[in-house]
């Protein structure tokens, strides 16, 4: 559905400038760019029957960019992160109060061509709206859970807000609006913050439409990139956010990120809201998260507190996860974009500050101190006017080539990285089946032609022996084709032994989990005095069921494993009989990537006991026995988590499923690829045959032989190609294995 | 910026809660010592709780910093020679240096008592607390109950970070009552980047936080206004009459 952009004078997004030495995703772009260049020119190389598998992976390597969550409490400045790292000031709008309102992902790729939509906005469909704004979402499904009937106040009021103040800026009649896809050519700040900001309250009418209360989601393209691999940059609504309604939006509309970059502001770092953010993420995603301290400008001694809240934050970070190392890095995002708009002289490089605060009646530690180095000192100036403060000493880190380099080296360990390892690997296989068969053919066709300088029986033995040969073949084929058929069989019973084994025990782990709450509640009922702080904490539980759900999906792909190393013999076999000198390597190792983990994002959804302790109070008002408490709490815990059960049971077996049918791919991959070389061979040799039996026409005999020869040179010269292509793959893999040593190391 | 000013006549205007009006009411002799006004400052860490008292007093008395926070509640009250003691046990407090509190909370220590012979504590008693949110409940819950028997409660919350869920939620945890003699404190001003920017920020204050309050203020980080003790001396005479 399209939307005509209204004539207002739209503007394109502030050009970025020069791109910065160390891109973000460099090292994985190198690998990219190669891997999409071998694809094209080895669909010429490799025949028909690799054709769906090069057109998968060449998707893949078009496709997939890597995606970059950035999330944090209300006002921690995440939208200046993202406009700082995008090298666009001021391309996402900013303001004191909370603004951003809606996901906005904003897709970097570097590209000739400007995208066909610079911005794409989807409002919300009518079911969506009416589920959001009637009901209040899932918010208001949990609260009714624990306290049925009761509805907070507080959630009714900024229902009636939203729903009022839609009607307000987009007129009575905004329901219409409802499921349409606004798209626009180029997007000016001004577009963008009637779709993704709050906005102000005193709407007029005849004012700009607002549409940021119905709007779902946002996509914004440019083609113009300051990274080097192809980023796309999430931006979400601060969690914490008096205005309930919006932080349920935002949970939802999180799909499953490569990165986490955790925004908190130096003021007030990790509080007891991010720590719990935190452990969430953490249990389940780990190793994805680098933690951005910003506004360190705003610190009264830059230098000196920024290291020390940094080391305070490292520590609490240690003690909270003490197996994992989540980089750290401060900075500020306000000074990255004054700098980029000094760079482009909008602003002189340092405003001179306009008084110094006086010392004396400071107290302690916010006396402005000189900086290290002799450098001059920073400036926490008073401002008496508009437009700005004065901008601190510019030797202080704005953080951004810093945070670049950790998520650079994030992302060499991430689920991108693998996705490119089992590309390369998936090429190599494919252009090493070609090659046996090429050098199968090649040597026919050699022994073939050394045949016909002798006498006719000597070519006639020669094609006989030829004809077993490729009988043989045909015979191992069809075996390889009942096995493929058997094993899928095997594959399939392994995937279903272990769903049944994951839903069983992941059952179990619920109900278990639930009496067990549901009896501490009633003792803590009972108790005298009675326990002022009970609280039920499911995170155990939810760490339970990921490791149990990991651990059964990491057997049941062993078992895969194992299934698959019984295809390789016959495979193996078949390329001997074929190539009994051969040592290629084919078929070593297996296909699927060590690591690559099934998605737990189930375990992230929020559930009623998450709620926080004031709707737990009114249900402590609601009902009197302890033993009915009781019950409702194992209810409670049991029907969320038992739902979130079944969808991870469904995303084990999308997992294990995609795995067996890419294993599946591959091997019919090498088998047909072997099978198209024996057919070549099977119509030289009919041609060969008619020849030595008509046996009359000698220039029929030289224009076969000419012909021969051709064929001959053709597939030297294709195995050049394949010795090219698979030191390309091999020098991919190694820069691969290397960045991702670098970053374990780093 | 001079809104630090505002807070002084809004305390002269709330009655405390206890307590009070006995005091010096009817007899002369008494109104001369009047029981000083309990004023408590709350709110989430580094709201700039401690940066307010100092500035209500118009002396960096307590040390006000970024990276360690305030761990034990403090009583500020006057006294003729500056004095620092930690109270261990009920009614037992020992002498006690700033350099043996490192920051993190020792055992047995329950308060800190700080005397100053600075003349606005003539009039006033100003109570520090632990920051909120930094993940101890129990510590949390305690401080939120030794507030509430306060005269005057002085929420603070930053400019450049203001008014979150949990913020919200804390506060309406307290009774009404603690509420109605509420103040919201708008901190470190100063960090705004533009005048425009604390208009709109005051604007979404007024309507979203400050009816769950007695009455909203100002505050700056570094700037102590001088003229905010006599504003607070006037203030209390002003409630006196």
């Amino acid at each position: 559905m399209g939307y005509e952009a209204p004539g207002l004078g739209e503007i394109s997004p502030v050009e970025p400038q020069s791109r910065p030495a160390e891109a973000i995703g460099a090292p994985l772009e190198a690998a990219r760019a190669t891997l999409l260049d071998l694809t094209t020119r080895l669909a010429g190389l490799l025949g028909e029957h690799a054709g769906p598998l090069l057109d998968v992976a060449e998707r893949q390597l078009q496709e997939r960019s890597c995606r970059i969550a950035v999330i944090g409490q209300i006002k921690a400045g995440k939208s200046t992160f993202i406009n700082a790292l995008a090298r666009r000031p001021g391309l996402l709008p900013t303001d004191i109060n909370p603004w951003t309102v809606v996901v906005t992902a904003l897709h970097f790729r570097a590209a000739p061509t400007p995208p066909e939509h610079a911005g794409v906005f989807h409002l919300f469909s009518v079911d969506e709206w009416r589920e959001l704004a009637e009901g209040g979402g899932r918010l208001r499904e949990l609260t009714e859970r624990l306290v049925p009937g009761f509805q907070s106040d507080l959630l009714r009021a900024q229902l009636q807000v939203m729903r009022k103040r839609a009607e307000r800026r987009l007129g009575p009649k905004f329901p219409e609006l409802l499921g349409q896809c606004h798209r626009y050519q180029t997007v000016s700040p001004q577009v963008l913050t009637d779709y993704v900001s709050a906005g102000d309250e005193d709407a007029w009418p005849g004012k700009r439409r607002h549409f940021s209360d119905i709007t779902r989601a946002a996509d914004l393209y440019f083609n113009d990139s300051p990274f080097a691999f192809p980023i796309t940059l999430i931006d979400t609504p601060g969690t914490n956010d008096p205005f309930l309604v919006r932080d349920e939006i935002t949970r939802r509309s999180l799909e499953n990120p490569d990165i986490y970059v955790f925004v908190v502001s130096a003021l007030q770092p990790l509080s007891a809201g991010d720590i719990a953010m935190l452990r969430l993420l953490n249990g389940l995603h780990k190793d994805r998260i680098v933690v951005f301290i910003n506004r360190a400008d705003q610190l009264p001694n830059l230098a000196s507190d920024a290291a020390e809240v940094k080391a305070a934050i490292e520590r609490r970070l240690r003690a909270e996860f003490p197996s994992l190392n989540i980089p750290v890095v401060y900075g500020s995002a306000w000074l990255g974009n004054l700098r980029l708009q000094a760079e482009a002289g909008e602003l002189p490089p340092v405003v001179a500050p306009e008084r110094t605060p006086s010392p004396v009646h400071c107290p302690r530690e916010t006396a402005p101190r000189p900086t290290t180095e002799g450098a001059p000192g920073h400036h926490t100036g008073h401002h008496t006017g508009e437009p700005s403060r004065s901008v601190p000493a510019v030797h202080i880190s704005s953080g951004m080539a810093e945070v670049s380099a950790a998520i650079t080296r994030l992302m060499c360990t991430s689920g991108i990285a693998m996705l490119l390892r089992q590309i390369a690997l998936c090429l190599a296989e494919l252009v090493r089946t070609a090659d046996v068969a090429d050098r199968a053919e090649l040597q026919s066709i050699l022994e073939l032609i050394e045949a016909r300088r002798r006498e006719s029986e000597v070519l006639g033995r020669r094609i006989a022996d030829e004809e077993r040969s490729l009988a043989a073949f045909e015979d191992h084929a069809e075996a390889l084709n009942t096995s493929f058929e058997e094993v899928e069989v095997h594959f399939k019973g392994v995937i279903g032994t272990a769903t049944q084994l994951l839903r069983s025990q992941l059952g179990t782990m619920v109900r278990e989990f639930a009496s067990r709450e549901a009896e501490y509640l009633q003792q803590a009922l009972q108790e005298k005095p009675r326990r002022a702080n009970w609280r039920c904490d499911v995170m155990p539980l939810r760490e339970d069921m990921e490791e149990a759900y990991l651990g059964i999906v990491d057997r049941a792909a062993k078992d895969l494993d194992r299934v698959e190393e019984f295809l390789y013999p016959q495979l193996r076999m078949i390329v001997s009989s074929l190539l009994p000198a051969y040592h290629g390597g084919l078929l070593e190792g297996l296909a699927w990537p060590e690591g690559a983990s099934p998605s737990v994002a189930p375990l992230g959804d929020k559930v009623t006991v998450d709620l926080a302790v004031s709707w737990w109070r009114r249900w402590f008002a609601s009902r009197r026995i302890s033993k009915e408490r009781a019950n409702h709490l194992r209810y409670l815990i049991e029907d969320d988590f038992l739902r979130i059960a079944d969808e991870l049971v469904q995303e084990a077996e999308t997992h294990l499923t995609e795995r067996v049918d890419y294993i599946m791919g591959r091997v019919r991959a090498v088998s047909s690829g072997l099978q198209t070389g024996v057919e070549r061979r099977t119509a030289n040799l009919a041609r060969e045959k008619e020849l030595l039996e008509g046996a009359g026409d000698p220039q029929a005999a030289e224009r076969f032989e000419t012909e021969q020869r051709q064929r001959a040179d053709a597939c030297r010269q294709r195995q050049e190609g394949y010795a090219a292509a698979l030191g390309e793959l091999q020098s991919v893999l190694e820069g691969l294995d290397g960045a991702q040593g670098e970053s374990r190391m780093g | 910026m001079t809104e630090t000013a505002d807070l002084a006549p809004s305390l002269g205007k709330l009655r405390p809660a206890v307590g009070y009006a006995s005091d010096y009411g009817d007899t002369p002799a008494v109104v001369a010592r009047p029981k000083p006004l309990r004023v408590a400052v709350i709110g989430e860490f580094n709201s700039g709780k401690t940066t307010l008292v100092n500035a209500l007093l118009g002396a960096a008395v307590l040390p006000a910093s970024f990276t360690t926070h305030t761990a034990y509640t403090t009583v500020v009250r006057f006294a003729s020679k500056p004095s620092l003691r930690a109270e261990i046990a009920k009614r037992r407090r020992v002498n006690i240096d700033w350099h043996e509190l490192d920051g993190t909370p020792a055992h047995g220590i329950c308060r800190l008592h700080v005397g100053m012979p600075l003349d606005p504590l003539r009039t006033l008693r100003a109570i520090d607390t632990p920051g909120l949110g930094l993940g101890d409940e129990s510590v949390d819950t305690r401080t939120l109950r030794y507030c509430c028997t306060a005269d005057v409660v002085i929420w603070c919350t930053p400019a450049m970070q203001a008014w979150k869920a949990s913020e919200h939620r804390a506060w309406l945890a307290l009774p009404k009552a603690v509420r109605r003699r509420g103040i919201l404190a708008v901190t470190f001003m100063d960090q705004l980047r533009s005048p425009s920017d604390a208009g709109r920020l005051l604007t979404r204050l007024r309507a979203d936080a400050a009816p769950l309050f007695g009455r909203m203020v100002t505050a700056t980080a570094h700037a102590v206004d001088p003229d905010l003790q006599a504003a607070l001396t006037g203030g209390r005479e002003a409630a006196r009459r």
